[in-house]
């Protein structure tokens, strides 16, 4: 066993281990460094990936994989983790949210998303969705003097903790089907006859339903704009980055690996909750006058759009999630930095009408911001537009028309309420304006790279595609 | 002895009481107890298909689900007990400044 192919997840661990030490024995001054030194634990991670990249290596009896899904997977939660983080400290600071535990928890939450990526048995799905999801619902509530924060935890708490029930009861069911947690062990089975019985069938059903809640598709997603909204929004920039990707990746491993050559229902089920998330989420973010609830209802509408490429499935549909996630990431990410510096308070979120006139007092973050928004509403040529015509391409092509259909039609919808931020903020004049908006070091880092990645990944595509089918080439 | 089915039918019996107690029940700390009951149920579940199967690795995994079902009480209490600090309740219905 070459335990070097795990060192990713170890420098996690020690890392934020560590950082719980540190942060409990330094003064005011050294606190101030936490952020530094989390963009290194995590930069160092993600070299660590990188290094052994093509090799695959199945470690701990067969607990966790390394392959190249690992490390695609993984480096976008690492690349999203690491832009959240680099602009937190000024954010959280301005909403009396900065404590040094949210460092650490970042850097476990992170480590149980790579571990969850990596999975190669049903126990560590389990324990690296759970490693992922409770240092979220802490940091949640983040702000425990104020009611949202608290409410915004205790909700995303009882949703997950609830989804996490239907996990582990899928998983048991499964075991009982195939005699076998080892997802590896559970695709060979599976199309041997567990994967017809009632019981394989039953429990398949709940382990989507249980990753469902995690990525937030209709229905089960109440969740989401609750937490988003309530949360800090350097948190929610978090929120929108890491859990939804790790939440995908496995359900793609599992779905298009483990429970492949299936009884037609489970396509039937990813097929219904790809036409909901995109329908509801879209319709529900039209009536929206918040923009951070707005972009998390839009959130659960790219989770639809993504779950398109699912339905599809293939090598090709496959890497093109992984391609989409890539530019989701990038655009989200960027855009909830934007609004973490614009907003003035977090106990009333902002709303479009506070965005009038900030095209003229702030037309940089202004235009960046509506960059992210273009890439979200997919127009021409940025990240977003590229992967969903790519994604609508490859469902029309295996004659998935309806659910094209459904899809273009929410694209088109999207665009009103994209636009509305910056016709709000170029078009419209301001009655007030907010003269403290500070620009970190930090944040115009965030900005720049998830602008330029935004434009270069939509620009020429070929590269990322290629690199995000090829981690998905074994499954098939 | 008992046949499979029992247990089955029991865990199904105990989880189905878990997913009912989250949605109908209106305390807190209700539906956290809801919550260890479905994860409790699962572990029902492995124990038999470990005994059936002859299989002990999988024993251990419900060792696992407990620690994890501990730590998932422990974040769960202090959030509860966070709520009840600024509301002085743990009625699930006062948690609605967010909605939309």
């Amino acid at each position: 066993m070459n335990l070097s192919l795990f060192s990713p997840q170890i420098v996690l661990g020690i890392g934020g281990t560590l950082l719980f030490l540190f942060e409990a024995f330094a003064s005011e001054r050294g606190r101030s460094f936490l952020p530094t030194l989390t963009l290194l634990i995590l930069a160092l991670s993600g070299v660590l990936m990188w290094k052994s990249y093509g090799e695959i290596g199945v470690l701990f009896s067969g607990m966790v994989v390394y392959d190249r899904f690992f490390v695609f997977f993984g480096t976008l939660v690492l690349l999203g983790s690491f832009l959240a983080v680099s602009f937190s400290r000024p954010s959280l600071q301005q909403q009396d949210a900065f404590r040094g535990e949210y460092y650490a928890l970042v850097l476990f939450s992170v480590l149980g998303m790579t571990l969850l990526i990596s999975a190669a048995n049903m126990i560590i799905v389990f324990l690296g969705m759970e490693i992922m999801s409770l240092p979220l619902y802490i940091m949640a509530a983040m702000r425990r003097g104020s009611e949202r924060s608290v409410e915004a935890g205790a909700k995303y708490f009882l949703m997950g903790a609830f989804a996490s029930g239907f996990l582990l009861y899928g998983i048991a069911l499964v075991y009982g089907a195939t005699g076998t947690l080892s997802i590896e062990e559970i695709a060979r089975v599976w199309p041997r006859g567990a994967g017809f019985s009632s019981l394989g069938v039953a429990g398949m059903l709940l382990i989507v339903i249980g990753l469902a809640f995690k990525i937030a598709a209709v229905p089960f997603h109440m969740w989401e704009p609750d937490a988003y909204e309530g949360a800090p929004t350097a948190v929610t920039a978090f929120f929108a980055a890491g859990p939804k990707i790790a939440g995908f990746a496995i359900l793609l491993r599992l779905v298009s690996w483990a429970f492949s050559f299936s009884d037609p229902v489970i396509l039937r089920i990813v097929w219904m909750l790809a036409a909901l998330s995109m329908t509801v989420g879209n319709f529900l973010a039209l009536t929206q006058s918040s923009v951070k609830r707005m972009l998390a209802y839009s959130g659960i509408a790219h989770a639809g759009y993504a779950l398109v490429g699912l339905v599809v499935g293939g090598t090709v549909a496959i890497g093109l999630v992984g391609y989409y996630l890539l530019g989701y990431l990038l655009a989200s990410v960027g855009a909830f930095a934007v609004i973490a510096t614009l907003e003035k308070s977090q106990e009333r979120s902002l709303s479009f009408a506070d965005c009038a006139g900030k095209g003229k007092t702030n037309p940089g973050l202004t235009l960046v911001l509506t960059l992210f928004l273009i890439s979200l509403a997919g127009i021409p040529p940025v990240a977003g537009f590229v992967a969903k015509f790519y994604i609508f391409e490859q469902a029309l092509q295996h004659g998935f028309v309806w659910l094209v259909i459904i899809a273009a039609v929410n694209s088109i919808v999207s665009v009103y309420y994209y636009l509305r931020t910056p016709v709000y903020a170029f078009m419209k004049t301001g009655e007030e304006t907010n003269p403290d908006i500070r620009i970190s070091a930090g944040l115009v880092f965030t900005l720049v790279v998830a602008a330029l990645g935004t434009i270069i990944v939509g620009i020429s595509p070929e590269y990322f595609i290629k690199l995000a089918s090829s981690s998905v080439m074994w499954f098939f | 002895m008992i046949p499979l089915s029992h247990y089955l039918l029991l865990s199904a019996i105990i989880f189905g009481l878990g997913v009912v107690g989250v949605i109908i029940s209106r305390n807190l700390i209700k539906l956290l107890m809801s919550v260890e009951l479905m994860l409790n149920a699962a572990n029902l579940v492995f124990i038999t298909f470990a005994r059936w199967y002859g299989d002990p690795g999988v024993h251990i995994f419900v060792f696992i689900v407990f620690v994890v079902a501990a730590a998932e009480a422990a974040v769960g209490l202090s959030l509860v007990i966070a709520v009840f600090r600024r509301k002085e309740s743990v009625d699930v219905d006062i948690l609605r400044l967010l909605k939309g």
